[in-house]
């Protein structure tokens, strides 16, 4: 069964305004920013979509190389792994987070801004200890 | 110790078992302020009672429910000091946090204001298995958070008033737009701020709320774009 993935929670929470998907990872103290191609990526992993099936939607819609694509994906998936917004979803668990990003029209290569400006802050927010299952839960619990 | 032109802000909203504590440690700070405005926001348990134990030194407002920048903002509206500062309800300052902040603000006329170091701490009331379950970080950490600050009157209005819309990360939101004016501040390497981690800390029973920082930020980086665009 192929790898799906769910938004880090609690400590990583994220909003599409005016779409430009802002992620703020409370863990981390960074926050990010990604639209087009990036945010679209994003709203379809922890939305718990196999890279499969995105990788055959973009094949779909963009007259481009399958491989170009599944590159393309494997990597952006890996980067927001690697700053762990998101983490492989045992049993496929889907986050349950809809987040409505629309396909963009060109295939550009999908970045993440990265920024630490306001660190100090987002680390002093309590919210970060707190589990989705409820309060008090240290993460993991 | 002689008296200084600071006004404290301690919003509340049912903070009956903290409030009392929080307005001790402005009191009794060496260098004492010379107003203090507790803002009960709207609270259904007796905090308007326990604030009102204070009134021979205490300025007690009264409003309806709209948030801790709504009450932040109405204490701000009362002070016309020179310098003013700000409280949480469950937080505590250490007794020299006013004297050393207004020390620094003096010893330079350029800065718009100082923050200070922060300590977390958990509510020594909770169960074991409460505080067990919390994940504090009880380290000092440099805290440009509105309880830890002291800034001047007109700096802070140039600025304008907290953002009423957020219900958290009002504090991200106000000083992203400080930072986009240029203020200065400096932190203070001294732990002047103890926060307390308890079972209804506002980040804690307003998760809902938590897409309120992906708005301040948003906010924040429209406005840093539309100054670069303007001044490329």
């Amino acid at each position: 069964m192929s790898t799906t993935y769910r938004i880090n929670v609690p400590n990583v929470s994220s909003e599409c305004i005016d779409g430009e998907v802002i992620i703020v990872n409370l863990e981390s103290g960074s926050y990010y920013s990604c639209v087009d191609l990036g945010a679209y990526l994003w709203s379809r992993v922890v939305a718990g979509d196999t890279t499969e099936a995105i990788v055959r939607d973009l094949v779909a819609a963009f007259a481009r190389d399958r491989t170009e694509i599944e590159t393309t994906v494997a990597e952006y998936v890996a980067l927001l792994e690697k700053e762990q917004l998101i983490v492989s979803s045992v049993d496929n668990e889907a986050s349950g987070l809809s987040i409505e990003v629309a396909l963009p029209t060109q295939f550009g290569s999908p970045e993440l801004h990265t920024y630490s400006d306001m660190k100090d802050m987002l680390l002093l927010d309590p919210v970060h200890d707190v589990a989705d299952v409820g309060w008090p839960a240290k993460p993991g619990r | 110790m002689k008296s200084v032109a600071v006004s404290v802000v301690v919003p509340c909203y049912n903070t009956e078992r903290y409030l009392a504590a929080a307005i001790e440690s402005v009191l009794t700070q060496t260098l004492p302020p010379t107003r203090v405005i507790v803002v009960n926001d709207g609270s259904t348990d007796r905090s308007a009672d326990i604030a009102r134990e204070f009134t021979d030194r205490v300025t007690v407002l009264n409003r309806p429910n709209g948030g801790i920048s709504a009450a932040r903002n109405t204490g701000i509206r009362e002070c016309n000091t020179p310098l003013l500062s700000f409280l949480d309800a469950d937080d505590l300052w250490t007794e020299t946090k006013l004297e050393q902040q207004v020390s620094m603000l003096n010893d330079d006329p350029g800065l718009d204001g100082v923050f200070a170091h922060a300590q977390q701490f958990i509510s020594p009331e909770l169960s074991g298995e409460e505080s067990k379950n919390i994940a504090c970080r009880d380290t000092a950490m440099p805290a440009r958070l509105a309880s830890a600050m002291l800034v001047r009157r007109e700096s802070f209005l140039r600025v304008g008033y907290f953002n009423e819309d957020l219900e958290i990360a009002e504090t991200v939101d106000w000083l992203a737009r400080a930072d986009e004016l240029g203020l200065r501040f400096a932190i203070l390497p001294d732990v002047m701020l103890r926060r307390r981690l308890h079972t209804t800390n506002s980040g804690m029973v307003k998760r809902g709320a938590r897409s309120h920082y992906a708005r301040a930020l948003k906010a924040a980086l429209d406005r840093r774009r539309q100054q670069k665009a303007r001044y490329p």
